[in-house]
């Protein structure tokens, strides 16, 4: 928007980031263990787009949100903003920088200050920012609260008064407050119901239309993601895992993760749903702390249960390579994967 | 609910606080309770029968007016000394009163600004923090009422600022906590996400959330403050004889609980009464202020 820059640049471009917790006590400068909650993430937020990141809960998907965002300090790696490092910004420049780059909670009833009205809430970047004061504060928020489909008279109340999805409303409202570039939004929709679901996310992308935003869309759920993203980053332990178009990996994902993943979202046409194959993992999500040597889906991997367990998957770690325009994959056997995808199974990654 | 007007309605929608106070029964009757205990300090001058300082050798320790032998002109009878409870009662509010609120808004302003500097910052600052807490609770007070009693010799003064800077331990400890908590209260983060400096983040986000917490801890530490004023006085460190507070009356009378139980029971009932107001009022305050908790009607 107030960019020098080309367009065609992303907004936001990451880098190897990385996010470890050490835990445990240190004993004479020994470090007990390390979470690698995020291991190595780089992706490319283009301006105007929607990018989904997906994975099962612990995959480090909110982490590597906050991280771009600086909510949480990265371990290592760099974070572009518009042309800016934020990963080196000093607290100021970076309190600044926070007007373009918003986020929008999971948990609507812990994201409201319940102390405060839903006007002030709204105002608050307003403030902070000093955007607006006194009646255009106010003219403003009335703007908002109607952007997001609630009624200017709800200002002078408390978040206590409102469900679940208008809360959520009012936290998209607060989101869009400072006219924002870019918006996190961290599992959104998924402590709603879900027609109240569905509100949300058609808000949220026709917020996008008219307001010309870029959104990260971080979800557990493939089917709320497909409605809405541009392009879907899949991960899985803290790595990327496949990285495509959403069409396309929809139609054919390259990952057996992604596979399974897929195969767990209930189809709208009864007809094919009851033909719908599932791949049910097996086992838990390794501990982030000690993750498998080689390729960290190996230990629940059917794919590699079907080709007999070759050794580089233990050996070596795929990197994330483009396999095609806009494809990216980390999987040594993708190439394999299309002749045992949609073959009869029962179960995968068992053996 | 109240219909506000579209524009400027960003601030909070509020009924009075008062005409909130006058529907809630037990508020009520703590505010009217409060207010005559009050009342009754402020113009005492006026309404005591006696001078609450004059002894009368001849009527010591008479009984309430009601009992056998009691007299008429002593309501609520007389002390060793003959003077009249009733007046003392009345005149011992004043000190108590005056040192109950002053100490404990000095303990909890500092134990507060404490708690939340220690708890928001972390690290070292909380540490430090957590160790003078430490100390200020192994250093007995009353060391600290000698000193000053020393330097500025003993009155309600004293009694005052040592018991306000010394007991602000469990505000700090309690506001900590309580800090520690909230901070990672996603509403919070978002905060730190929207661009708040941090002073916003304490002022506008943290205090609002820790006043019930303060509250609760403030409505006990009154009573316990007024009881301290009457060991310090006792020790002769505090107010001074022949001025009244209930916490000297209380003390004075404990030798003779089993021959004229009125010497202790009155201000003792005075106490009581002013604390229970204070805590229905507390009680009907935090939940006032708690947005959370308003439920329509």
């Amino acid at each position: 928007m107030t960019s020098a820059l080309p367009t065609d640049t992303p907004l936001v471009t990451v880098s190897d980031l990385r996010v470890h917790y050490p835990i445990g006590q240190r004993l004479f400068g020994k470090q007990a263990a390390v979470v690698r909650a995020v291991d190595g993430v780089s992706l490319t937020i283009r301006r105007g787009e929607t990018l989904s990141l997906v994975g099962e809960s612990g995959c480090g998907k909110s982490t590597t949100g906050r991280a771009i965002l600086q909510l949480e300090r990265p371990t290592a790696g760099s974070v572009v903003f518009d042309g800016t490092e934020l990963t080196t910004l000093t607290a100021e420049p970076l309190r600044r920088m926070r007007r373009r780059m918003q986020m929008i909670f999971q948990d609507p009833y812990a994201s409201l200050d319940p102390r405060m009205t839903v006007g002030e809430s709204i105002a608050e970047p307003l403030a902070i920012h000093g955007l607006a004061k006194g009646a255009a504060q106010a003219a403003r928020v009335d703007e908002l609260l109607g952007l997001v489909g609630l009624s200017p008279r709800w200002a002078g109340r408390y978040p206590g008064e409102f469900s679940g999805g208008q809360r959520q409303r009012i936290g998209i409202a607060r989101a869009l407050a400072a006219e924002p570039d870019l918006i996190v939004a961290d599992e959104a929709v998924s402590a709603l119901d879900v027609s109240i679901q569905a509100q949300i996310v058609n808000l949220l992308e026709d917020l996008q239309a008219d307001l010309g935003l870029t959104f990260l869309f971080i979800a557990h759920d493939l089917a709320v993601v497909s409605h809405v993203s541009d392009r879907v980053a899949v991960m899985y332990l803290g790595k990327i895992v496949e990285l495509a178009d959403g069409d396309e990996l929809y139609q054919r994902p390259l990952h057996p993760y992604t596979v399974a993943l897929l195969s767990a979202v209930p189809l709208p046409d009864p007809v094919v749903e009851a033909r719908r194959q599932r791949i049910i993992l097996t086992g838990d999500l390794p501990s982030p702390l000690a993750p498998p040597s080689g390729c960290r889906f190996r230990t629940r991997c059917w794919l590699r249960a079907r080709l007999g367990n070759p050794e580089n998957c233990v050996t070596e770690e795929p990197a994330l390579r483009v396999v095609e325009e806009n494809r990216q994959v980390a999987c040594h056997w993708s190439a394999a994967l299309a002749d045992h995808v949609g073959t009869p199974t029962t179960s995968g990654g068992t053996t | 609910m109240e219909t506000g007007s579209s524009t400027a309605s960003v601030r909070r929608r509020r009924t009075p606080l008062l005409r909130q106070l006058v529907r809630s029964p037990k508020a009520l009757i703590g505010a009217i309770m409060l207010l005559v205990i009050v009342l009754a300090a402020i113009l005492a001058p006026w309404i005591v029968p006696h001078d609450p300082t004059a002894q009368d050798i001849t009527s010591t320790l008479l009984p309430p007016a009601w009992m056998a032998n009691g007299n008429g002109s002593y309501l609520l009878g007389t002390d060793v000394l003959g003077r009249d409870i009733l007046s003392r009662t009345i005149y011992g509010a004043r000190a108590s009163l005056l040192i109950g609120a002053v100490s404990v808004l000095i303990a909890s302003v500092i134990g507060v600004t404490i708690g939340v500097i220690g708890g928001f910052f972390g690290g070292w600052v909380e540490d430090v923090m957590l160790r003078i807490a430490d100390m200020q609770l192994a250093i007995p007070y009353i060391l600290l009422a000698i000193l000053l009693s020393a330097v500025i010799g003993p009155s309600v003064l004293t009694v005052i600022i040592v018991l306000g800077i010394t007991r602000w331990v469990v505000y700090a400890r309690i506001t900590r906590g309580e800090v520690l908590s909230l901070k990672e209260r996603d509403f919070v983060r978002a905060a730190v996400g929207l661009g708040a400096r941090r002073s916003r983040i304490i002022l506008r986000h943290l205090l609002p959330n820790l006043i019930s917490a303060i509250l609760v801890v403030a409505t006990i530490e009154v009573s316990l403050v007024i009881l301290a004023e009457a060991s310090l006085s006792f020790l002769g460190l505090g107010v001074q004889p022949p001025t009244p507070t209930w916490g000297t009356m209380l003390g004075d009378g404990r030798d003779y609980l089993a021959t004229a139980w009125w010497l202790s029971v009155f201000p003792g009932v005075a106490l009581m009464l002013a604390i229970l107001s204070l805590n229905m009022l507390g009680d009907w305050l935090r939940d006032t202020l708690d947005p959370g908790l308003k439920v329509d009607g």
